[in-house]
């Protein structure tokens, strides 16, 4: 089994009032063991649902088609029973936001050691010594005496360590993280995302990282998937990424993306980001704001392209 | 004096929270010189908003005056800080809640305009079209309402409101940083070439390095409501004095780059109790004893280059 995590032709539409919106219209990546993947778009892309999707925290005018299968097993066919043994157990989700994902009234501790309890898998008295144990190896310190504060006492950067405590507690073998650093400031997502592959590294904890950064990407993860309009655009080992990228949505975000002394010129894509509602099913998403356009590219849907086992572009440029 | 367009002097900005002080803006000096950008960057807390509202003359500091073309926002008589403000505008970070949700694009644009009374109503409605142009939002949206047009697009039209008067200086509080990347990229395009053609200074605050860095002359580094440097930004960049600058450098993300360590460790303080002496002191890697005992001052070490570091 070489793959912890496999997503086939993904597909979550949302059924509105207004309509059907397709947030995510098939897609399909893999993750390995140990590894770390990022997924990369601006907001309407599709990311985060295609993550809590498969993790089952959709509303029920939601429904969700293809394949999720974790060791093997396909998520989705799981009853509500089943998929409450694996979240926040086998799989763990930390959000961009850590004040809103806490309890405000229950004391940080107290929520630190939920996942065990609820889990039955380990007493209340073990249960408060990891969870100590935990907040230690995030960085807290005075981790004892921090066990009985309240979220608010906590500064930005320590409730997103909390956040990251709780979420590992249980020892999942995948971690989901949704933007974790974006409402931190530079020093301390630098901190963040030290700790994250520390953790990962010591633990070997497959993480998916949902991101807006390219460069956060770029610098954290084994394999990119680069998603718009709610599809997979490009994916590819880090490496290969940044040697060889190939589509032009990639290459305007390449271009978007101001670096530090580099005294590049930005070159903006062109246009506005996809009202989801009115992406058709047909033809390229980026087909409208794309500087390479064909007739083709609005009347059929791009090809898949391998350029290795592990670099997928979905462009017709490549034919 | 005459050349620069603003000149703060030792402003300074407590809020008081109980029975103490946030110190938000604690004795903050610098020129600007006409022409030029200046960008301001600080983690959240350090109090660049405080000071750019100082700047605006918004609220009023506990010390210190701030002069726009010579005079003082604070002390000049009603008419002439009427006056004063259509030198001076801004734009802010959420460009949705600072356009009037109730009034069409071509009135919010008009707005300032009218509330200085220039021009008859036909003569707004061509400067108004003529900014929209300027700024690359398309005329069809004359008669549009805010929530229909998307925040990069919003964005523009708060910058054309911005431009109507024909200020000498706009100050940007983190105008970018809700925006997606390749909007940003737009944005910050658009800003560049206004510089360009037009005269105009603009002070720009953001906590974000490499965008401060793609848009300003000159940059001052925010930390506990004082500069803790100030200098041009190719100085800045290549040879940062002070060790949260150096820092700061080190935790941008950069494309393929690799994670570094960081060598300070916790955040920034509360202004509630900042730390004493040097507000950097407890998270300094080089820290002498003095520094937690006396303020250091900004000076200038090198030409252009000032810092308030007792290293140097």
């Amino acid at each position: 089994m070489e793959y912890l995590l496999e997503v086939k032709d993904l597909k979550t539409h949302f059924y509105t009032k207004k309509g059907v919106i397709k947030a995510v219209n098939g897609i399909s990546y893999g993750l390995k063991r140990g590894q770390t993947l990022s997924i990369v778009g601006e907001s309407g892309s599709g990311k985060s649902v295609s993550v809590l999707s498969i993790m089952r925290l959709l509303p029920t005018y939601a429904k969700v088609n293809g394949k999720i299968l974790f060791e093997g097993n396909n998520l989705l066919s799981y009853d509500d029973r089943k998929i409450k043994r694996i979240r926040g157990n086998r799989i763990s989700m930390i959000f961009q936001d850590p004040m809103s994902s806490l309890n405000p009234t229950v004391k940080i501790g107290q929520q630190i050691m939920e996942p065990l309890l609820w889990h039955h898998k380990a007493s209340k008295r073990e249960a408060r010594q990891k969870a100590i144990q935990m907040l230690t190896e995030v960085g807290i310190p005075s981790a004892k005496e921090r066990f009985d504060q309240y979220p608010f006492e906590f500064s930005g950067g320590m409730r997103q360590r909390v956040m990251i405590a709780m979420a590992l507690i249980s020892e999942p073998e995948l971690l989901i993280a949704d933007e974790p650093t974006t409402s931190l400031d530079v020093t301390v997502q630098a901190q963040i995302l030290q700790l994250i592959r520390k953790i990962q590294e010591k633990r070997g904890t497959s993480v998916i990282l949902i991101t807006h950064n390219l460069a956060v990407a770029t610098m954290v993860s084994d394999y990119i998937v680069v998603m718009y309009g709610g599809r997979i655009v490009e994916k590819a080992t880090t490496e290969e990424f940044l040697k060889n990228p190939l589509h032009p949505y990639t290459f305007g975000l390449l271009n978007s993306t101001p670096v530090l002394k580099s005294r590049k010129t930005l070159s903006p894509i062109p246009g506005q980001p996809p009202d989801l509602r009115e992406l058709e099913d047909i033809g390229c998403p980026f087909a409208k704001r794309c500087p390479k356009k064909m007739p083709r590219c609005e009347k059929e849907n791009p090809p898949e392209i391998n350029l290795s086992n592990t670099h997928t572009v979905y462009c017709w440029l490549y034919t | 004096m005459a050349q620069n367009i603003l000149q703060v002097e030792n402003v300074k900005k407590y809020f008081k929270v109980g029975k103490k002080d946030l110190k938000a803006v604690d004795g903050v000096s610098f020129a600007l010189e006409k022409h030029k950008s200046l960008g301001i960057v600080g983690e959240s807390g350090s109090g660049k908003s405080t000071l750019a509202r100082l700047i605006l003359g918004l609220i009023p500091p506990t010390e210190g005056d701030v002069y726009l073309l010579g005079k003082s926002i604070f002390k000049a008589s009603k008419n002439e800080v009427k006056q004063l403000r259509r030198e001076i505008q801004m734009v802010f970070q959420n460009p949705y809640l600072s356009l009037f949700p109730h009034m069409t694009i071509g009135s919010n644009i008009e707005e300032p305009l009218r509330l200085h009374n220039i021009g008859t109503k036909k003569t707004r409605k061509s400067i108004v079209l003529n900014l929209m142009e300027q700024v690359g939002v398309p005329p069809q949206y004359y008669n549009s309402f805010p929530h229909e047009l998307s925040g990069g697009q919003q964005q523009r039209v708060a910058i054309a409101r911005a431009l109507a008067l024909e200020p000498q200086l706009i100050v940007f509080d983190e105008p970018v940083s809700s925006l997606d990347v390749s909007i940003q990229a737009q944005i910050l395009n658009l800003l560049l070439e206004l510089k360009r053609k037009t005269d105009l200074s603009y002070i720009f605050i953001a906590h974000d390095l490499a965008v401060v860095e793609y848009v300003s002359d000159l940059i001052a580094v925010m930390y506990l409501g004082v500069f803790v440097e100030f200098a041009s930004t190719e100085e800045l960049l290549n040879e940062p004095l002070h060790p949260y600058t150096q820092t700061l450098l080190k935790s941008v993300p950069v494309i393929g780059g690799e994670i570094r360590d960081i060598t300070i460790s916790g955040e920034i303080p509360s202004p509630i109790n900042p730390p004493s002496g040097c507000p950097f002191h407890p998270r300094c890697p080089y820290k002498k004893e003095i520094c937690e005992i006396e303020k250091p001052i900004l000076k200038e070490v090198k030409p252009e280059h000032n810092v308030a570091c007792h290293l140097y």
